[in-house]
């Protein structure tokens, strides 16, 4: 199993991601690893209702997301997994999980915080997250589809 | 009920950045809520609810809508919170779009359009009417079920639009699709060489004709997927395609 | 030229209506190029020209999802202005006795004119999705307009806003069209007028190109696993089962 996308996207999955995003990563699989979608019956049904023979669409919670991608190392799913929020990622990434290059889509904050583009706002904290994570040496990327240009930040 | 099926083809009459569909589901489920309420500051407040932020596939906003009203229903008679009805629409517009998107328009429209193109290249006049129809089907299908199905299984109406696999739908409808597009292009070119050539055209000249269309199409198709647009690529085949006209003498 | 201004109209009128289908209402796709065409074909006198004009840019705008920041080209316009100023510009031409052309085909001066508007599609195109985007800007008056009457405690101005909307797209649509119509016949008049041959020669290329990248759209759109041989296949077989069927 391979990442090739870490997504922060508010909005979990939508038109961009499976339109966009998923032919031009040549995903197979995506996760949305979101403990509250995991937790709503509807929600994670509307999500996965998604899915089909070529792409597998999985709500997990992020725990279950990080067992996931380390322990099916051997299968060849190319992975795309979204979070909702910078702090998830860091839940994430505080159970262990690496990655190098993060795609920033949609973090609207109810319009609340700094406004960097239309789609995304970010809050103090999530400045702290991102500076943190540029530190680390972690490729920052802001666009919502792949063929947009690239925002710097 | 009706007047909310006929609203349904209004939800994007009033889209704007800021609210996309908003006003738009507002003034559809309008009629429901006022008989649903009937008194004045009820339906405000539940006006309210649906002023907010909307915006999915127009088709896909049917169940929606069905599913919506059966839930205010369940407010009305005290069996459900108000909150759901924001979350339920909040958590299913992502997914909704998404589906509809690539179901309505990156599968059945294409689908349409070439058995159209088609029979408007063999049967002349009738292809937009081919085209229409075929279209519709599916497309007043979802309006009208997905409005009907929304109603009666309330929230459930999820697992009912799971079970339809739509995205499965899209895999098929593309293959067929592409197989009915080779038709299209050998009909093109035989069409244009019997017109370009008359009766002294020979048959390997058309098949040297349809692998060379086809041949293009993969290649311009292969260049297109790396991000040129579609109008951008007709200038980037025109151009080159003088030049190389020009110098084979064959435009002086 | 009274003549002109009047089919503009007609036209205008006629297309911002069908525009509308595009994503203000219904959705039932009358929007669409091989449907638009033939009617504005159909207005302008020949249907079956307009049918052809339908069906190449049909092909071209089969693709085309708004994903994101990507907004698709305005299919409904772009159409309703090629097909009018082709053959519009046609008659112009005739009626002046232009005589130019190298050559016909199908006994028809139409490729060439064709091959004009069709090159002015990509600025066309931009100024149409301007206006959308205007239109959509102005939306958001309506949105607060019917919150406003929410608040005084009226449901009706949810209803009546929401179609205040649909009249701005029609206005707006309708003004861009007849504007841009008659620019566009202006244009191919002093084109084939002022134009070497050379240039005019080199047209109907320019409908080629359109009628290959439009096919490349669709297999684009249709494009997974297996279409690669499905469509080659397919490609193939047809050619045997026509040329057998029709003959040569």
């Amino acid at each position: 199993m391979s990442i090739v996308l870490v997504r922060i996207d508010d909005r979990l999955l939508h038109g961009q991601i499976v339109e966009a995003w998923v032919p031009s990563c040549k995903a197979t699989c995506i996760i949305v690893a979101n403990d509250e979608a995991k937790k709503s019956r509807i929600q994670r049904l509307a999500i996965e209702s998604c899915s089909s023979r070529v792409l597998t669409v999985k709500v997990e919670s992020i725990e279950e997301s990080m067992k996931d991608i380390t322990l099916d190392s051997a299968n060849k799913e190319r992975v795309i997994i979204i979070f909702s929020t910078l702090k998830d990622l860091m839940q994430a990434y505080n159970k262990g999980f690496r990655f190098t290059y993060l795609n920033i889509g949609n973090l609207h904050h109810d319009g609340k915080g700094k406004m960097i583009t239309p789609s995304l706002y970010i809050d103090p904290e999530d400045e702290g997250i991102l500076h943190c994570l540029k530190d680390m040496g972690v490729k920052l990327d802001v666009r919502a589809v792949p063929s947009d240009k690239p925002v710097p930040w | 009920m009706f007047k909310v099926f006929l609203n349904s083809f209004f939800i994007q009459s009033a889209w704007s950045f800021e609210k996309m569909q908003g006003l738009g589901f507002a003034a559809a489920i309008a009629p429901a809520i006022n008989d649903i309420y009937k008194d004045t500051d009820r339906i405000n407040e539940a006006m309210k609810r649906h002023t907010v932020f909307y915006n999915a596939h127009p088709y896909m906003a049917s169940p929606i809508l069905g599913a919506v009203i059966k839930m205010e229903e369940e407010v009305k008679e005290g069996k459900r919170d108000a909150k759901d009805i924001a979350s339920f629409k909040e958590n299913l517009v992502g997914p909704y779009g998404a589906i509809g998107d690539t179901f309505f328009w990156g599968s059945i429209r294409p689908f349409a359009s070439v058995l159209g193109i088609i029979s408007a290249i063999f049967w002349d006049l009738w292809g937009h009417l081919v085209f229409l129809v075929i279209y519709n089907i599916f497309h007043l299908w979802m309006r009208w079920f997905g409005l009907y199905k929304g109603y009666k299984l309330g929230e459930n109406v999820v697992a009912h639009i799971k079970s339809l696999s739509l995205p499965q739908w899209v895999l098929r409808v593309r293959l067929i699709t592409a197989g009915i597009l080779g038709g299209v292009v050998a009909g093109v070119v035989l069409k244009g060489m019997h017109i370009a050539m008359g009766q002294t055209v020979q048959v390997y000249q058309i098949f040297l004709a349809a692998i060379l269309a086809a041949v293009l199409v993969v290649l311009s198709a292969a260049i297109m997927r790396n991000r040129v647009s579609i109008l951008m690529a007709i200038y980037l085949l025109f151009l080159p395609a003088f030049i190389f006209f020009i110098m084979m003498g064959i435009i002086k | 030229m009274l003549g002109i201004i009047w089919q503009s109209f007609l036209v205008s009128l006629v297309g911002g209506l069908l525009s509308l289908d595009r994503t203000a209402a219904f959705q039932i796709m009358v929007s669409r190029p091989i449907v638009t065409a033939p009617i504005i074909g159909y207005i302008l006198g020949d249907a079956a020209i307009g049918l052809l004009i339908g069906v190449m840019l049909e092909l071209l705008f089969v693709g085309g999802l708004p994903i994101g920041g990507y907004i698709p080209p305005h299919e409904v316009m772009i159409t309703v202005l090629i097909t009018a100023i082709s053959l519009m510009g046609q008659n112009v031409l005739n009626s002046i006795g232009f005589d130019r052309f190298p050559w016909k085909f199908a006994g028809s001066d139409m490729v060439f004119v064709l091959g004009a508007a069709l090159l002015m599609m990509l600025p066309l195109d931009v100024i149409c999705k301007k206006v959308d985007v205007i239109v959509r800007n102005l939306n958001i008056r309506f949105f607060n307009a019917a919150m406003a009457e929410l608040n005084k405690g009226g449901i009706q101005g949810i209803v009546g806003n929401n179609l205040k909307g649909l009249g701005v797209f029609f206005s707006l649509n309708f003004i861009t069209l007849f504007v841009l119509n008659l620019a566009g016949v202006m244009i191919v008049y002093f084109f084939f007028l002022f134009l070497p041959v050379t240039a005019i020669m080199a047209l109907p290329l320019a409908c080629a190109s359109v009628f290959i990248i439009g096919l490349s759209s669709v297999y684009n759109t249709s494009y997974g696993r297996s279409s690669l041989p499905v469509f080659l296949g397919a490609v193939f077989f047809a050619v045997i089962i026509l040329t057998m069927v029709i003959g040569r």
